[in-house]
């Protein structure tokens, strides 16, 4: 802790009595915490329609040629660890030097990672079904194509949305932490407040970033209780 | 209500939650199509891909054959810098395992509701409000804003990195762990304490080594996310790989910012596999 470290702990805590909650500070709170989210259900939605394809050929479960299918599902599983292992706002970093500055780059930024693990969880749950049914399918001469849109999809759906509401909030934590590039946001104000050193704005901002992300928690984890029941 | 109205009830609410998800990723798209200026079109053309093939050639360098063989030295001169990010991780994951484990405990709510030692206690249930909102206001806040805040407190360096990593993490970990308290099979429990054991003796002969394997999981779970923040955390409080990363792409060195990358990589690859073998210890 460096000179004057303690005192200024000491007024970011005690400054939660001063928080502000004047009535111009709240829209603008409000607004920004709408277009967090929307970004953030922007960039899931995007990585649900790239991830579901690459998930199927990860899983291995549609192509009959066995060396095709393991060589195949080999790079599509390490395609998926690359865009997963690098986070978000590295991407975002790099697109941004490479295509310029527009919110597209922050949905794109948000996506590619998301798809990283939302393809591995599609991959297991498409493997983890139960094998019973699908063999009587394969038995019964379904080809494996049918066998997966038949079989393992309508097993794999309930978990597999389940843990899109997951990620739901997840999502919404890190289109937060796009203000580093300059999206606007949630993140943004609390950026903008802390620069100004107006740490009851500051508190307002955080207050309003933990209420959105427990309203989405709870909403989540009733969807969640529900699908696997 | 009997069961039927409840499942009734559920089927409802699960469809009106799949259509209000629908409605929100049309509404989303719209929103970023405006903030974008409706150039979405402009965005995908082959300059754009000319960009993006540019960029990959400065971050491999612009002459590869010259570059490439020049920058290994340099690469493997940067190794410390890549230790110390290691080390920022472990202590950060140390720093929200110890928290969490001190707290964990009061957040389930099977032990003060009387589930568990038979009766309500008000004192634990206030704690229990406490500790539960602590854990959503740290899991709210991204560890970057955190990095933020505590830079205003600490010296640029490790320990604030850490400290921010730390206490985002105390949240997630608290919520995993209290989670799995509740779910907890009690059943053990209640024939220890009719056999006469008292409160301590429950706790370390009978919930943690129920709980242990499940701890472990989620600890190296939060270690590979952890390792893979380290990084950018870097950026806002200058420690490790982080620093430097900035620094490049603020002096536009695009091939520095390539090394670096390299060895972002291979840290999170050793890190996931490391986990990834520790897992299979824990199952087996």
């Amino acid at each position: 802790m460096h000179t004057g470290g303690g005192l200024a702990l000491l007024r970011f805590f005690t400054s939660i009595v001063e928080i502000d909650v004047s009535p111009e500070f709240l829209i603008i709170c409000i607004i920004s915490s709408v277009k967090t989210v929307l970004y953030a259900v922007a960039a899931l939605s995007l990585s649900i329609i790239i991830a579901f394809p690459l998930g199927v050929l990860a899983s291995g479960t549609i192509i009959s040629n066995k060396s095709i299918n393991t060589t195949l599902s080999a790079c599509t599983r390490l395609i998926l660890s690359m865009l997963r292992s690098i986070h978000e706002l590295i991407w975002a970093l790099l697109l941004v030097s490479a295509i310029g500055l527009s919110p597209i780059v922050a949905v794109l930024a948000l996506a590619l990672p998301y798809t990283g693990i939302l393809g591995r969880i599609f991959a297991e749950q498409l493997q983890d079904v139960p094998q019973q049914p699908i063999k009587v399918l394969l038995h019964n001469g379904a080809t494996l194509s049918k066998a997966l849109i038949y079989g393992r999809i309508p097993f794999a759906v309930p978990n597999i949305t389940s843990y899109i509401f997951y990620r739901l909030e997840c999502g919404i934590r890190s289109s937060s932490i796009m203000s580093f590039i300059g999206i606007q946001g949630i993140g943004y104000q609390i950026q903008l407040s802390l620069l100004d050193l107006q740490f009851g704005q500051v508190w307002t901002g955080l207050l309003c970033l933990t209420l959105m992300i427990v309203l989405v928690d709870a909403w989540s984890s009733k969807v969640r209780r529900i699908m696997v029941n | 209500m009997n069961k039927n109205s409840i499942k009734e009830h559920d089927q409802f609410f699960l469809k009106i939650s799949l259509i209000s998800g629908l409605i929100l990723i049309i509404f989303s798209w719209i929103f970023v199509s405006y903030e974008t200026g409706y150039k979405f079109a402009e965005l995908f053309n082959i300059s754009t891909l000319s960009d993006i093939k540019n960029l990959l050639l400065k971050l491999v360098g612009e002459n590869p054959r010259s570059s490439l063989s020049i920058k290994i030295g340099e690469w493997y001169s940067l190794r410390s810098l890549a230790y110390e990010t290691l080390l920022m991780s472990i202590l950060s994951i140390s720093i929200a395992t110890i928290l969490a484990l001190l707290t964990f405990i009061l957040a389930a709510r099977n032990i003060h509701d009387g589930s568990i030692y038979g009766y309500p206690n008000i004192k634990l249930k206030c704690l229990y409000y406490i500790v539960r909102m602590t854990f959503s206001l740290t899991r709210a806040i991204p560890e970057l804003i955190l990095a933020l805040i505590i830079i205003l407190f600490f010296n640029p360096g490790i320990i604030a990195a850490s400290f921010a990593l730390g206490i985002h993490n105390f949240g997630v970990l608290g919520k995993l762990f209290s989670e799995s308290v509740e779910n907890m099979d009690t059943q053990s429990i209640k024939s220890l304490q009719s056999a006469g054991s008292s409160k301590s003796q429950v706790m370390f002969y009978c919930v943690l080594p129920q709980l242990l394997p499940q701890f472990t999981t989620y600890f190296l779970y939060r270690w590979e996310v952890i390792i893979r923040t380290t990084v950018v955390v870097g950026l806002v409080s200058a420690s490790g790989l982080g620093k430097e990363f900035k620094l490049s792409f603020s002096y536009f060195h695009y091939e520095d910012l390539g090394l670096l990358l390299l060895w972002y990589i291979i840290l999170v690859v050793i890190v996931d596999l490391l986990c990834s073998s520790l897992r299979k210890l824990v199952r087996d």
